[in-house]
């Protein structure tokens, strides 16, 4: 049996039902919230006991049927707790609880708690039976082939997406409490033998040091728990796919789940961790390397496209051919404003697209990017606010925004452009030079859970898994 | 490893003096390599004869860091030039305005992220100069090599022992760093392989009487090719791909400069 570990007198269990009732009714405000249930009844044997759970929460057939019924009918006087627990609670889980805190922060939980009169311990019994929605399609990581099912709020249901796929039991699902005591329930999820201890460690520590008034969801604890810095590339991978969850397990990371969140944070990962598609997997090597390269393309081409194309239009026209001069003269003739300045107002406009059809459910969502990309472009051309060439500039550096997976690193792709655009403006190629270098820089020196972020780029490390081309799976290759 | 073909490439092709290099004559497109082979040697007798190689007599490690930050400086001087002449018409204070404070944020990164940057661009440097190199085959010619440097051999030998003080910090300083005498000397091979081909390409394109008084003589061997393309004209593009290179390079060793100055050993592997 657990020892007693209750230090504060006032946590402790009640003895008597009365106090127990006004310590209960006292704690939920019973008077004016009625979603707490407090029952008391009797044991056949005249045994005194006190139901406590939360309207909705837990679920009353399981609570009417395999605990009010069988206890009522229970003829036997049982010594405690455990006792009534092993002779007549039939629910699958059922452990007991000592100190008050627990008791009811299993209550909020969906669980029921058991008092017994006289007894200082409880017994929490797993009753959840709250609505929740049924594993659905990825709605952000849809692809082609393979699996199609998505995380859902449930803890419980998540876990058991990921270890219907990572059938060992060195799984470790460790539960932990984010934030001390009233904080949020997580699941760290590693591979022992195979995960690094210390990522394991520098999981648990930094979930476990967070403040609890501050977590909502695992999109907050991802900015929490990630290495610091102001740079905006994420250092955690949020994803909805329990395949993607399980095959970053499977490679020695670990995996966070939040209970109420439908993301699984992955780390730690690195920047070609970043740029791969759930999909790469389910390809052959041939497709799947040209896919690869042709988003690492668009990756590179959204950054530093509008960029190059300014400094070589500003500062150095001998780089472009004759033809491609006077077609960029001849359709920015009539417009006004500077070429850096057209090239910024553009991006804006493309991220403000963007976001209003991502705001917008539904058809009307679709139908404002064909509006914005096509009605809006070409009154603009036509108004002389753009030009049709830095309008297509524009166009495939967004395009190749969206090549990139990760919706985040979308984000800060986006940051990364306008700085090159802004450098390229001030300095041309130089400029450009200098930025990209800082931004190299900032990310060689990042670290991911202390894992270097373009590791095993630099520092070099010995990986039999391609970092661009898709290598073939099997035989311990490829992925 | 890269970090250290890096400078070793970069004080090979550009911080030397041009004046220097090809006063006496052509040649130095074998004494340059000549002079990285020996400077390796050097510094592996050197660090032999360094009893603790953690913490160096205080001595060394100032004359390190000078020669380490010294050599990639120079070439700063010539890339410098080489944008005020052929890309920008600016001073040196508005071009320095942007090459400085990135070389100081590389710094104070630290000596490992500046080596881990320079693993980045390794494969970006080497293709830009392969294509200028490419590009500028059609100009070569046989003929501009001679007189052969074999001809005058005293001059040879003397080139390539006043190259070493360019070599010796970086391999130096490497060994002394990573601990081993493997890396040196993988980095050192392959920035002979890269200076090599640099300057015998600028040796079959300009006689040594005129490389005398060229910065750049790879870019000027791409205008040689008359032909009207887009690739051709990215010699612009290579110019800023190697200043990064040099940039690293110095921030490099000013980081690695002040970490041997506290007499810290580095960790982790370039």
């Amino acid at each position: 049996m657990r020892k007693n570990t209750v230090k504060n007198a006032c946590d402790r269990i009640p003895g008597t039902q009365k106090e127990l009732v006004k310590l209960v009714r006292g704690l939920f405000s019973a008077h004016i919230n009625n979603d707490v249930i407090i029952r008391a009844f009797f044991t056949a044997a005249d045994q005194r006991l006190t139901l406590v759970c939360m309207n909705g929460m837990a679920d009353s057939k399981v609570i009417n049927e395999f605990i009010l019924k069988p206890l009522m009918e229970h003829e036997r006087k049982e010594k405690g707790l455990a006792e009534l627990s092993a002779r007549c609670i039939e629910t699958a889980e059922a452990r007991m609880a000592y100190s008050f805190a627990e008791a009811m922060k299993a209550v909020t939980d969906g669980m029921t708690a058991l008092f017994l009169e006289g007894e200082r311990a409880c017994l929490v019994l797993e009753t959840r039976g709250f609505e929740k929605r049924g594993v659905s399609k990825p709605e952000n990581e849809s692809i082609v082939l393979g699996p199609k099912e998505s995380f859902t709020e449930s803890l419980r249901t998540n876990i058991t997406l990921i270890r219907r796929m990572v059938k060992t039991p060195a799984l470790i699902a460790e539960s932990i409490v984010a934030g001390g005591e009233n904080g949020v329930c997580c699941s760290l999820l590693y591979v022992s033998g195979k995960a690094d201890g210390q990522t394991v460690s520098l999981a648990r520590e930094r979930l476990e040091g967070l403040a609890p008034d501050t977590l909502v969801s695992s999109g907050v604890m991802e900015q929490l728990i990630e290495d610091g810095g102001l740079l905006p590339v994420p250092r955690v991978l949020s994803t909805e796919r329990p395949d993607r969850a399980a095959g970053h397990l499977l490679k020695g990371g670990v995996c966070l789940l939040c209970d109420g969140s439908p993301f699984a944070l992955i780390m730690p990962i690195s920047f070609f961790d970043l740029m791969e598609s759930p999909e790469d997997v389910y390809l052959r090597p041939a497709p799947g390397t040209l896919v690869r390269v042709v988003r690492y393309l668009g990756a590179f081409v959204s950054v530093f496209m509008p960029g190059y194309f300014l400094a070589l239009v500003l500062y150095h026209q001998g780089m472009l051919t004759t033809e491609v001069l006077s077609t960029v003269a001849s359709s920015r003739e009539m417009v006004f404003e500077p070429i850096a300045l057209e090239i910024m107002l553009l991006l804006l406009i493309f991220q403000l697209i963007r976001e209003a059809g991502l705001r917008v459910p539904g058809p009307v969502g679709q139908a404002i990017g064909i509006i914005g990309g096509l009605i809006m472009g070409q009154a603009a051309v036509t108004a002389h606010l753009a030009s049709p060439v830095v309008l297509i500039i524009v166009a495939a550096s967004g395009l190749g925004n969206f090549c990139i997976p990760d919706y985040s690193t979308q984000l800060s792709a986006s940051y990364a452009r306008m700085a090159a655009v802004i450098s390229a403006w001030m300095g041309g190629l130089l400029g450009l030079t200098a930025v990209t270098l800082v931004t190299v820089a900032s990310l060689a020196g990042t670290k991911s859970f202390s894992r270097p972020f373009l590791t095993p780029l630099a520092p070099k490390r010995r990986t039999r898994r391609p970092l661009i081309l898709r290598g073939r799976i099997g035989r311990g290759r490829g992925g | 490893m890269s970090v250290t073909a890096l400078t070793l490439s970069v004080n090979g092709v550009f911080a030397l003096d041009p004046g220097f290099l090809y006063g006496g004559g052509g040649g130095a497109y074998i004494a340059v390599p000549l002079s990285i082979l020996l400077s390796l040697f050097i510094s592996r007798a050197f660090l032999k004869l360094i009893p603790d190689r953690r913490r160096p007599p205080a001595a060394l490690r100032v004359l390190l860091c000078l020669g380490l930050a010294a050599f990639p400086a120079l070439a700063l001087r010539t890339f410098l030039h080489a944008l005020q002449t052929l890309v920008y018409d600016a001073g040196a204070v508005g071009l320095l305005a942007f090459i400085l404070p990135a070389v100081l944020y590389i710094a104070l990164r630290g000596d490992e992220v500046a080596a881990w940057t320079s693993r980045c661009f390794a494969l970006a440097l080497v293709l830009s100069l392969a294509v200028s190199v490419a590009f500028s085959a059609s100009g070569f010619q046989t003929y501009r090599l001679y007189p052969l440097p074999t001809g005058n051999i005293p001059h040879l030998v003397g080139l390539t022992l006043l190259c070493t003080p360019a070599f010796v910090p970086p391999l130096l300083a490497a060994g002394l760093a990573e601990g081993e005498a493997r890396t040196p000397t993988v980095s050192a091979l392959i920035s002979c392989a890269v200076t090599g081909a640099a300057l015998f390409a600028s040796a079959l394109c300009f006689p040594a009487q005129m490389l005398e008084n060229m910065p750049m003589p790879l870019y000027a061997a791409g205008a040689l090719d008359p032909r009207q393309s887009f690739i051709l004209r990215l010699d612009k593009l290579f110019i800023m791909l190697w200043l990064g290179g040099d940039m690293i390079a110095l921030a490099h060793a000013l980081a690695l400069g002040a970490r041997l100055l506290k007499a810290e050993k580095s960790e982790v592997r370039a």
